[in-house]
């Protein structure tokens, strides 16, 4: 470097102001709690947000309607509007949702030929009984969620107790336990449930019940993993030389720790939950008719599929949403939880 | 590893003896009578069968007969098929289950691993995003709602396959496709993030630096270091196609020990009931232990921990 | 004058993140001669990770290179092909990597792991290649080699695999070994070991080293020449010496004093953080820290002033007219000795 070519001034070399360039503590970003970062990691996760809007619409409709639609109303059979297909008002273009129905290869309007009401409307059909299909997949939807969130609740007590109990005692405590739950994971759920099944009579009451006990093995395995490794952790041990009780470290700091792994095992609970009590009503050990639920529509809808599609095709849609949204859910928070997956 | 197989071995028996005690108590306990039209029978009648059946005897007795019976394999007489035993009621119906459940379980496996491990490899392309999709799809399609669709369109309409029973191969396609979807979302999924950690891990990086070409890193390295997890999946696997055989037998019209099960809980054929579970059951804590030890053999770092332990 | 085996001449390179744009390297030059060692030292993120990973074209994805060259026996790395890196990597420049206990493959004998570059690179046998491997688990000081050679990865300590990870490294013999902080993960007494057998091997191999390292103390024994780098660039590079008792920037004197010596009683840090590199200073990018800081540090970039034929600083202060400063006291102190170093060389002539 040719020093003559640098035209320097003595001004260039004056000291810098104190201060003037000494602004290194700065921090460039406002820092983000560990919530407000999983906030903003799960914003961006567009189908898991989707799913959460169709959970919440699927839950405020199912439980909203509960005024309307209900077992006094459900049980009303109209023998005359039997078997209607859809017909939805405005769209009496499109052929199965204008109360038109294939008939020998030919769509017949199945509203005129059974003298309905011209401003009758079931927007998806109605069953083998006249009633409406639409409001008896909102009722099943309500008791598929229903049937969810008590397994759910059994995953938060229950399963979480037991894990954070077995975890955090150790030692003889944890080896009984955890007997216990090898003995009870070496037994299919399936079997559980049907002789639970067997042994309470069918229905409602009984179906959640069983689900909900044969469901909350897994959370407390894993919790009870992870409250192992917490408990080592520093701010655990100093919080225990600092002579805090057992229970209110578990209350504040293992639970906000092991809230991501909590949060993300339930989500992956309420599609099994909600798979398992449509899966026994519909081999027709769950919940049975008069009762109503996802299941039983598609049993009875699987019996007529050949001739009337839309009375299996409706509620095994619903379902399906159900149970995809629940799982997109919990893939979307279970990465927003855990950045090393992220992509 | 000697001593920790005989420790499993004992918690097996444990755990078997249990289910055994809790099921036959519970059975004894139902209400209502084990025979069909129970009104027409006559007292007598009734004495003369609760004979046959030994149901006459002190209940300590029973539970000690039944245990007996077990251990020859033998678990008691069918309530609804009169006079024959449960063990030969299962004997005859246990090929055709085991046939669909492996078979279901070799198709979803590979093409799962297989659908995994291309969606990795292509991590961040429309390949992934289809694999996820597909993925998600098949684990929240429940399987018996498939099962419908397809023997509807693909076996009535279309007519490519044989819509029910039991006999020759082209019969065992549509229900080895619904119960199959289960395992192949789940080892999709499973493959793609095992696979991604490992793609992400130093020696594949080392695998790299070494010169080696990206296939041959990920043939070299990265496939078995991701897929021997998978041998964790088995038990799983296992119970999920217990449940789907339940209800794609009864789709099908497979003569599987699942349509049995569901047929005898629905007529309350308790002995039926009490055998088929503990089959399962059987067969459950024989496939975890086995998953066990080929893990054991297959991943080093295991097979060694064992070894001193 | 030795020959130069590598020449990188104004390398910059990109990463292209959620943020923007994060100019990683910022037209850094350098060059490697046969036979010697190059310590590149710096704190985490200045670079000197990327600078070594571009030089065997294992970049992460989101990494560009924008501009500049590499060239090694007169070809430029950059301009390689796939392929072509393939017959380079692990056979002409191999690397080391920071953590042995995740370099290794947990399910692949080590045997098989020493021999796959050899088997890969010289087409020998796999017969040959694991004799060869054994040679070397014997060279790196590995006992009962014949019997170890068959176990896996987590039957060794830290110390024993980050030997492998060498042995692995040197088998093809490559002209150019890159080491990541090879002995940050070690205890101090095993890094001791591992140092002493990187030296011992590279004489007889005959390989040239660059070692990248946040500690200077491990440079002292190692290296021939020291570059200092920080926020994508080098602000200073010579021998040992000429870095150790005669630095000139003032972000050297800062690595210095923050060293720990018998004298000193309390640790003298470097106050703030580096600069963000998605808008990176247009001046000297040390200036916000730097307690010497002029006007024209903010304002312009300096060049490299030369100190001695083998010494260079990138620092306004050695410009012509550039106002005499009082470095910290461990300065003067190492300047002092420098100087009493040249004036005994001298007598000695």
């Amino acid at each position: 470097m040719d020093e003559k070519d640098l035209n320097l001034t003595p001004e260039d070399f004056e000291p810098l102001p104190e201060g003037a360039a000494q602004d290194n503590e700065k921090i460039s970003g406002p820092s983000l709690s560990f919530g407000q970062n999983v906030w903003l990691r799960f914003k961006q996760r567009k189908a898991a947000v989707i799913s959460a809007v169709v959970i919440i619409l699927m839950v405020l409709v199912a439980f909203g309607s509960t005024p309307f639609i209900n077992k006094s109303t459900l049980v009303r059979s109209h023998p005359e509007y039997a078997n209607l297909p859809a017909k939805v008002p405005g769209l009496d273009a499109i052929n199965g949702l204008n109360g038109k129905i294939k008939q020998n290869g030919q769509w017949v309007d199945a509203y005129a030929q059974n003298n309905v009401p011209k401003d009758k409307y079931f927007i998806a059909g109605t069953d083998y009984l006249g009633r409406s299909l639409a409001q008896r997949i909102i009722y099943g939807t309500k008791v598929s969620l229903i049937v969810a969130l008590v397994a759910a609740f059994f995953d938060l007590t229950l399963g979480v107790f037991y894990g954070i109990v077995s975890g955090w005692k150790g030692g003889g405590v944890d080896n009984v336990l955890q007997r216990i739950i090898e003995i009870i994971s070496s037994v299919p759920n399936l079997i559980i449930v049907v002789l639970m099944l067997v042994v309470l009579h069918p229905g409602i009451t009984s179906i959640i019940l069983a689900i909900a006990i044969s469901s909350w093995t897994t959370m407390a395995r894993q919790v009870r993993a992870e409250t192992l490794s917490l408990k080592n952790e520093e701010y655990v041990l100093a919080a225990r030389s600092l002579g805090e009780s057992g229970w209110k470290i578990a209350w504040k700091h293992l639970v906000p720790n092991l809230s991501s792994i909590i949060i993300i095992q339930t989500m992956y609970t309420i599609p099994s939950a909600i798979f398992f009590e449509a899966f026994l009503s519909f081999i027709g050990i769950g919940i049975t008719a008069p009762e109503t639920s996802l299941g039983v529509l598609l049993n009875e809808g699987q019996k007529n599929f050949q001739f009337l599609p839309y009375q299996m095709w409706y509620p095994a849609i619903v379902l399906c949403i159900l149970m995809i949204a629940f799982n997109l859910l919990g893939d979307g928070l279970r990465d927003a939880f855990d950045p090393r997956g992220q992509k | 590893m000697t001593k920790y197989l005989l420790k499993r071995i004992f918690y097996m028996i444990l755990t078997l003896f249990l289910v055994a005690t809790i099921t036959f108590f519970l059975m004894k306990f139902m209400p209502g009578s084990p025979y069909a039209n129970e009104e027409k029978l006559t007292p007598q009648q009734i004495h003369i069968m609760n004979e046959q059946y030994g149901l006459n005897k002190p209940l300590i007795v029973q539970y000690l007969l039944y245990l007996g019976g077990m251990l020859h394999g033998d678990f008691g007489t069918s309530f609804q098929y009169s006079n024959q035993p449960v063990s030969s009621l299962i004997a005859a119906r246990l090929g055709a289950s085991v046939q669909l459940g492996l078979q279901a379980l070799i198709v979803g496996v590979i093409l799962g691993v297989i659908i995994g491990s291309i969606a990795a490899m292509k991590q961040g392309t429309w390949v992934d995003s289809t694999a996820t999709v597909i993925a998600i799809i098949g684990k929240s399609v429940p399987n018996f709602v498939l099962a419908v669709l397809l023997q509807y369109y693909i076996g009535l309409k279309l007519g490519w396959f044989s819509i029910a029973g039991w006999g020759d191969f082209s019969q065992t396609i549509l229900p080895t496709i619904a119960l199959s979807v289960g395992p192949l979302a789940e080892t999709a999924r499973f493959i793609r993030t095992s696979m991604v950690d490992t793609l992400s891990s130093d020696y594949i990086e080392l695998g790299k630096a070494k010169g080696l070409s990206r296939m041959e890193v990920i043939r070299k390295h990265a496939m078995r270091n991701s897929f021997i997890p998978l041998v964790t999946l088995i038990g799983p696997y296992a119970v999920a196609l217990m449940t789907g055989s339940m209800v794609i037998e009864n789709i099908f019209n497979i003569p599987g020990i699942g349509e049995q099960f569901v047929k005898s809980i629905l007529t309350n054929d308790y002995p039926t009931i009490m055998g088929v579970t503990m089959v399962y059951c059987i067969g459950l804590v024989v496939i975890l232990l086995i998953t066990d030890i080929i893990y054991g053999l297959i991943d080093p770092r295991i097979r060694l921990a064992g070894g001193e332990a | 004058m030795p020959e130069r085996i590598l020449d990188v001449k104004n390398l910059k390179i990109d990463f292209h993140t959620y943020a923007g744009e994060v100019k990683a390297i910022r037209d850094v030059s350098f060059h490697l001669n046969q036979g010697e060692t190059l310590a590149i030292v710096g704190e985490s993120g200045s670079g000197k990770s990327v600078t070594t990973r571009s030089i065997i074209g294992l970049l992460a994805k989101n990494a560009k290179v924008m501009g500049g060259e590499i060239n090694f026996h007169g070809k430029n790395l950059l301009s390689l092909s796939e392929k072509e890196w393939q017959k380079i990597r692990g056979n002409e420049i191999a690397m080391i990597f920071q953590d042995p206990m995740t370099s290794l493959d947990p399910t692949m004998k080590i045997g098989q792991q020493i021999a796959e570059p050899l088997i890969k690179h010289k087409g020998v046998s796999k017969k040959e290649a694991w004799k060869k491997a054994l040679e070397m688990m014997k060279a790196v000081g590995i006992p009962n080699a014949e019997e170890r050679i068959n176990q896996y990865p987590h039957q060794f300590s830290g110390g024993m695999r980050q030997r492998i990870v060498i042995a692995i490294a040197l088998i093809c013999e490559p002209e150019i070994l890159l080491a990541d902080e090879p002995t940050t993960a070690l205890d101090v007494t095993v890094q001791a070991e591992i140092l002493d057998l990187m030296k011992d091997l590279q004489k007889r191999v005959k390989t040239s080293i660059i070692f990248i390292t946040h500690d200077l103390g491990v440079v002292a024994g190692m290296a021939d020449r020291v570059a200092v780098m920080y926020a994508g660039e080098f602000l200073e590079y010579g021998t040992v010496d000429d870095i150790f008792y005669n630095p000139q920037h003032p972000y050297t004197w800062g690595l210095i004093n923050s060293m720990p010596t018998l004298e000193s009683e309390k640790l003298e840090a470097i106050p703030g953080t580096p600069p963000d590199l998605l808008d990176p200073p247009k001046g000297d990018p040390f200036a916000p820290r730097n307690a010497y800081a002029m006007r024209i540090d903010v304002e312009r970039k300096p060049p490299f002033f030369q100190v001695s034929p083998t010494h260079f600083a990138a620092t306004w202060l050695l410009a012509p007219g550039a106002p005499e400063v009082e470095p910290p006291l461990e300065i003067q102190r190492r300047w002092k000795k420098f100087k009493a170093m040249q004036a005994s060389a001298d007598k000695g002539e």
